[in-house]
């Protein structure tokens, strides 16, 4: 139980110390700018009038909540331990009695609540701008911003993971890749699955578990088109989901983290 | 050699052993050994400088003693527990040779974060975190953020931290680094009052003189092996640096004599 108790500390610590600095450093001022942007934008084409257009503006409204929440979990993700290293900061953090797992974790959740937060941010303008026209969202883009703040996660562990092995500006093309290809990429190997036999097959089928779907959390159309709210053991399952690959490219990250030599 | 006779009862404070640190640009080149066969111990409550040229080894060795690289071969112990180890780490100080920390925090909350991973935390940390940020010559600095810190400001604070959960062991690597006089003139006595309440220091520097006013003994390292080790007496004392000053340069270059007429033979 103490341990339990200490390794929150110790992750809080660290999450703390990155959300502060980002936001001193007016990372998330970004965020609030590119609000800033989408609200006028939106007032502006509103202006011609939104009659008939409901369901194109919210499924613009949606493009762009989640592109712009994947590209800050990208950017604030390839930094963490990178950024650590190189300024040599990550000296005096693992000087302490805390493991290098602890110090991925901790820079982890300070990534991730970031993240949110942008997401949380841009929902909320979005959600606002809609608003405006009486355009309703339902209760079902609650779902939406709960399975895309899951995405997230498994686009914050991905991202630090590869952060390990590349450099920051290869690890924010090949994160924007997974995080924008998953979906036709996905959809590639249901069209290659059935015409392949054998070998073939088993490979398509492995490769196809083994990258994440995020195209899995999108739950943008049926908030476009107003569908009813998904079950709540579908909502249990991504979780799962998303947690089990948040483990996994975290694990991997703490293994090649061990290795590297600082 | 003489090693002084500081007794303990328990595990040394620092024993290495065989030690050999290496390092690799990629795995098609062939590893670069700039630490061989390293063994030294220091006892609980000594003082040790830890001398060398530049390149003599002597950071790749704290960082092995700190866990930062894992060594090619040996061991390296802190007060029994192995380098790196979490054990190992909950006794030490660690000062880094460029000493950098968050720009966008300030000095209060850059001594919270280390404290809390120390397993420290509430308001003791902060009184602790007051009282170190006294004793370095930071205080009235505490809510600045540190990128308006100067360089010396910045090697305070890093003492400050160092300082922080009372260590057994201090590791210090380049500790007068960026420091004015009477910031070195400061620190030299905030060392000895740490070295007066028993606490253990191993300390590379280029300044001699701070070597022979605080140190009980000194390690010599060139070319990534112990070439002297020998206790601090008065004679390497007098004139405060200038005796030091040539015995050290005088063993170097004997050293380095000594390893040109190896390599002839070897031809």
């Amino acid at each position: 139980m103490e341990t339990v108790k200490r390794k929150l500390i110790i992750w809080k610590a660290l999450a703390y110390a990155s959300i502060l600095e980002s936001v001193r450093r007016k990372d998330i001022y970004v965020a609030v700018i590119l609000c800033v942007l989408l609200f006028g934008t939106a007032t502006t084409i509103g202006s011609f009038g939104v009659k008939g257009l409901e369901i194109f503006f919210k499924d613009v409204a949606l493009t762009i909540i989640g592109l712009l929440s994947t590209v800050i979990a990208i950017l604030f993700s390839a930094r963490q331990i990178a950024e650590e290293v190189s300024r040599r900061t990550v000296y005096p953090l693992l000087a302490r009695p805390i493991s290098r797992g602890d110090l991925l974790f901790g820079k982890f959740l300070g990534a991730y609540a970031l993240s949110v937060f942008a997401l949380l941010l841009f929902a909320g303008v979005c959600a606002l701008c809609l608003a405006v026209y009486s355009i309703p969202l339902g209760t079902v883009f609650l779902q939406y911003l709960l399975l895309r703040a899951f995405a997230l996660g498994v686009l914050c562990a991905l991202t630090i993971m590869l952060s390990l092995f590349m450099t920051p500006q290869a690890t924010t093309t090949i994160a924007m890749l997974v995080a924008v290809g998953s979906s036709t990429f996905a959809g590639a190997i249901k069209l290659l699955y059935p015409g392949s036999e054998g070998m073939k097959q088993n490979i398509l089928a492995g490769v196809y578990y083994v990258v994440p779907q995020l195209n899995l959390f999108d739950m943008g159309k049926k908030v476009s088109y107003g569908w009813s709210a998904v079950p709540l053991w579908a909502i249990g399952f991504l979780f799962l989901y998303a947690v089990m690959y948040c483990a996994l490219f975290l694990f991997i990250g703490a293994l090649r983290f061990k290795r590297q030599a600082l | 050699m003489d090693i002084p006779s500081l007794h303990s009862d328990g595990p040394p404070a620092l024993a290495i052993r065989e030690l050999c640190v290496g390092y690799k640009k990629d795995i098609f080149t062939p590893v670069k050994q700039v630490v061989h066969n390293l063994d030294l111990s220091v006892v609980p409550g000594e003082v040790v400088g830890f001398l060398g040229p530049n390149g003599a080894g002597k950071s790749s060795t704290i960082k092995a003693i700190m866990g930062f690289l894992a060594p090619e071969s040996g061991d390296v112990f802190v007060f029994g527990h192995a380098a790196g180890t979490t054990l190992a780490k909950s006794k030490i100080g660690y000062l880094p040779e460029v000493a950098l920390y968050y720009p966008f925090l300030t000095p209060l909350e850059t001594l919270r974060l280390y404290g809390n991973l120390q397993g420290l935390s509430g308001k003791s940390l902060d009184a602790e975190a007051m009282e170190l940020l006294r004793r370095v010559g930071l205080a009235g600095k505490e809510k600045l953020q540190l990128k308006t810190f100067s360089k010396g400001m910045q090697q305070r604070l890093g003492i400050a931290q160092a300082l922080l959960g009372s260590p057994d062991l201090l590791v210090l690597d380049e500790v007068t680094s960026g420091l004015d006089p009477v910031g070195r003139r400061h620190l030299r006595e905030l060392l000895q009052e740490i070295k007066t309440s028993g606490t253990t220091i191993f300390f590379s520097s280029h300044e001699l003189s701070e070597v022979a006013l605080l140190c009980d003994r000194i390690i010599l390292l060139n070319n990534g092996s112990v070439v002297d080790e020998r206790p601090m007496n008065d004679e390497l004392r007098g004139g405060v640096t200038s005796h030091l000053e040539d015995y050290f340069i005088r063993t170097i270059e004997d050293t380095a004599d000594k390893t040109q007429e190896a390599t002839r033979g070897n031809r």
